[in-house]
């Protein structure tokens, strides 16, 4: 069952990325975004890293060495934004 | 007869890398006085240089063709639209960019790291042919499509396999989205290309000492531009109907679906 913030991860993904044929809903919290997940490339990954700036204020680099493991899924999505809130960098 | 023809083909070949190695020092030499001077405007020597690179590439095609090295064969290059495009293209062999760049000038290579690597020695050459390199992850796909997209701005081709390396099998690799979204964001055609490479040389499997035991016939044949507009600037629906292009021409046999790679 996946928590406030995965549920908005997830309608930002279909939003930002304009996914025509799938539900937020549909999206598994644990899951691979990319590749053999649901399939988003790095272009998707570069567009929904806008996204997720604007909705809840995180940054991330497109040099950050940790963006493998950060846009793994959802919940490390998650993950990395509740640190982000915790540390102040990002809005609560 | 059929040996006699293959010891020819592989003479040739030698031949003809024995008159580049020998004439490879005498360029480098022009090339570094040469670019050792002021630039006359902004572009410029990357122009000369690409021009240089062209009219090259006519000269070896030709010159294979003559010796039976290959046969070059091109079809519909006459209806390129001016101007700025992303040139998109199945991947056979390194004969590929050879075929393309002959018959479109102006032409910026995709350079992949490895290759940046291992012919380091060109290096001045690529950099100043505004070649531009790729890298992985979101950073290296970031810097490529700022620098296709600045090379575009600036009134060049910019060539781009989508499979992202050389194929040996029937069929087409998934495309990545990279060249489309490049087309996209600087809002330019992209000219598809179907490459046939018959019987197989310089792919992964057979070096350039190498050579089939038949002469290779490359086969190039530029499909109708398709613009951006037309797709509302959707990078996915531009790569998927680009796809379906070229698969349909490349195997007869319907191929995999592209891949949101």
């Amino acid at each position: 069952m996946a928590d406030a913030l995965e549920q908005r991860i997830k309608e930002v993904i279909v939003d930002a990325l304009m996914l025509e044929d799938i539900e937020p809903d549909e999206i598994e919290t644990e899951a691979p975004l990319f590749v053999e997940g649901l399939g988003l490339d790095s272009i998707d990954a570069l567009e929904l890293a806008i996204a997720l700036s604007k909705e809840f204020g995180v940054k991330t680099s497109a040099e950050d060495k940790r963006n493998r493991e950060i846009f793994f899924s959802v919940a490390s999505l998650a993950n990395f934004i509740r640190e982000e809130q915790a540390a102040g960098r990002a809005k609560a | 007869m059929r040996a006699l023809r293959n010891l020819w083909r592989f003479c040739a070949v030698l031949l003809t890398l024995g008159i580049g190695l020998f004439l490879l020092p005498i360029g480098f030499c022009g090339f570094w006085l040469w670019r050792a001077l002021p630039e006359r405007a902004p572009g410029a020597r990357a122009r000369t240089v690409l021009g240089i690179v062209h009219r090259a590439f006519r000269l070896m095609v030709r010159w294979g063709n003559a010796l039976g090295i290959w046969r070059f064969e091109a079809h519909g290059f006459d209806a390129f639209p001016p101007g700025p495009a992303v040139i998109v293209a199945n991947h056979t062999s390194l004969l590929d960019t050879v075929g393309v760049v002959t018959n479109v000038p102006r032409t910026v290579a995709v350079v992949k790291p490895s290759i940046w690597r291992r012919m380091s020695i060109l290096r001045g050459v690529f950099d100043t042919a505004a070649y531009i390199g790729s890298a992985e992850g979101m950073a290296g796909v970031e810097r490529l499509m700022d620098d296709a997209v600045d090379r575009l701005d600036k009134g060049f081709r910019v060539l781009i396999f989508p499979e992202g390396t050389r194929n040996d099998g029937e069929g087409l690799l998934p495309f990545g989205r990279t060249a489309f979204e490049i087309a996209c964001r600087a809002n330019v055609p992209v000219v598809p290309v179907v490459i046939h490479c018959a019987p197989r040389w310089l792919d992964k499997h057979r070096g350039v000492f190498n050579p089939p035991p038949e002469r290779p016939h490359i086969h190039l044949a530029m499909l109708p531009a398709v613009r951006p507009v037309d797709y509302k600037r959707s990078s996915r629906a531009l790569r998927d109907t680009i796809y379906e292009a070229l698969n349909r021409r490349v195997n007869p046999r319907p191929g995999p679906p592209p891949s949101d790679r």
